[in-house]
């Protein structure tokens, strides 16, 4: 079985490669930075490709509960968090 | 809400009286219009020129003046007054014609949910009482704090409307996840794609309208690259005293589109949407419902000597024609 750590070291490569971040390595993401606006300024577009890629590779289902995903996509760590609870495969 | 009172009445006034009364109501409102926002009153005749240019002469087949001006004004009033006359319970007083109606029910009878592109452009409330009344379930997304005012408006007119307002901030991260969520529902999310919502950092691109470039969100065709689902376009345009012409076109049938090509595909289907645009300007050119300056300014082909409207006139969406919409 994964650890948290392992999925959040995935999680980070897996949104640089979804959202072609250019000048981003996967290790310069903090785990606990914010991802949208003041963070890694991630928009609308860019966190409708996130819960697309996450679904197709974790089988997680993100839903539109606004307060849920805002806890969700908050930072890697939660978002980590969230795959390790919910994830199908 | 005063004018939910306003709108029974004029309901009433045009059930109990029908086109001839109504039409006492709208000729002095819309003479009020005219000269009271004379920003608007520039806008249009820049507009009517921007078409006759475009179009090779052929419409308007005259140079416009101030009373083609007057006719686009009343254009609008007619058509504001016949919404709120429909939204009042009049709706049954409309004709309605139907083109390409069949994309919608063929999507949602396979529960597969889409995103609808409309415009300022004809009635774009009637769509959404033609939804309503045949049970398909339509979200319209709304980006202002006004959404909420006119979400409780509807649902006091017609609170077995199966038509939701989306209140969204087009600033925030969650937008595109609940755009997503409807349509996976198989729910319809209609967008009015032909303004840029107020204070958005959109993706913007610039496309030729009429053979001028204007400014244009490339994010409803993103959207709908992203997430693979049907786009299509819906107007409803007047044809008559009271008739209206309801037509859907599909622009993409939907495919999931890699990151890598979206945004020249986007920028494509945002091209044909822009040319739907520009077809409907040509066959119904007092239906074009954008009382501003709609041009990128010093973008080219700027209409000189057109009278010097452009100096009184507010760019983007703050004058007070541009939020008189609901």
């Amino acid at each position: 079985m994964q650890t948290s750590d392992t999925i959040e070291t995935d999680l980070k490569t897996l949104i640089v490669d979804a959202l072609a971040l250019e000048d981003i390595e996967p290790s310069d993401i903090e785990t606990d930075a914010p991802l949208f606006v003041e963070g890694l300024g991630l928009d609308s577009i860019d966190a409708l490709e996130l819960a697309v890629v996450l679904e197709e590779n974790y089988g997680v289902k993100i839903d539109d509960d606004p307060e849920r995903n805002q806890v969700i996509f908050a930072s890697v760590r939660n978002l980590a968090e969230f795959v390790r609870q919910n994830r199908a495969k | 809400m005063g004018s939910v009172a306003a709108l029974r009445f004029m309901a009433w006034l045009h059930r109990s009286g029908g086109r001839r009364a109504s039409s006492l109501l709208v000729r002095p409102i819309a003479r009020y219009f005219y000269w009271r926002y004379p920003a608007s009153t520039a806008s249009t005749l820049d507009y009517l020129r921007t078409l006759r240019r475009w179009s090779g002469g052929a419409v308007p087949a005259h140079e416009p003046e101030q009373r083609d001006g007057h006719r686009h004004v009343l254009s609008f009033t007619i058509n504001t007054y016949d919404r709120l006359v429909a939204w009042g319970g009049g709706f049954r007083s409309f004709h309605f014609d139907h083109r390409g109606s069949e994309h919608l029910f063929h999507y949602a009878g396979n529960g597969r949910g889409g995103i609808i592109l409309g415009a300022h452009l004809g009635s774009f409330d009637m769509p959404r009482i033609l939804a309503a009344q045949y049970g398909v379930p339509l979200n319209i997304l709304m980006f202002t704090e006004r959404a909420e005012m006119i979400t409780s408006f509807f649902e006091r007119i017609d609170p077995a409307s199966m038509m939701r307002v989306l209140r969204l901030d087009p600033s925030s991260a969650q937008t595109g996840l609940a755009i997503k969520a409807r349509v996976e529902r198989g729910e319809f999310v209609a967008i009015l794609a032909d303004r840029i919502p107020p204070g958005s950092s959109e993706q913007i691109e610039i496309v030729d309208f009429l053979g001028r470039p204007a400014r244009f969100a490339l994010s409803p065709f993103l959207l709908a690259c992203t997430l693979g689902c049907p786009l299509l376009t819906s107007m409803c345009v007047r044809t008559g005293d009271g008739r209206y012409e309801a037509v859907v076109e599909l622009l993409t049938d939907g495919e999931r589109v890699p990151r890598r090509d979206r945004r020249p595909r986007a920028r494509a289907l945002l091209e044909r949407y822009v040319a739907t645009l520009e077809e409907y300007c040509r066959r119904w050119p007092y239906q074009w419902f954008n009382f501003y300056d709609y041009w990128e300014p010093g973008g080219g082909g700027q209409l000189s000597g057109a009278g010097g409207q452009e100096s009184g006139a507010r760019g983007g969406g703050d004058s007070p024609e541009a939020n008189r919409s609901f």
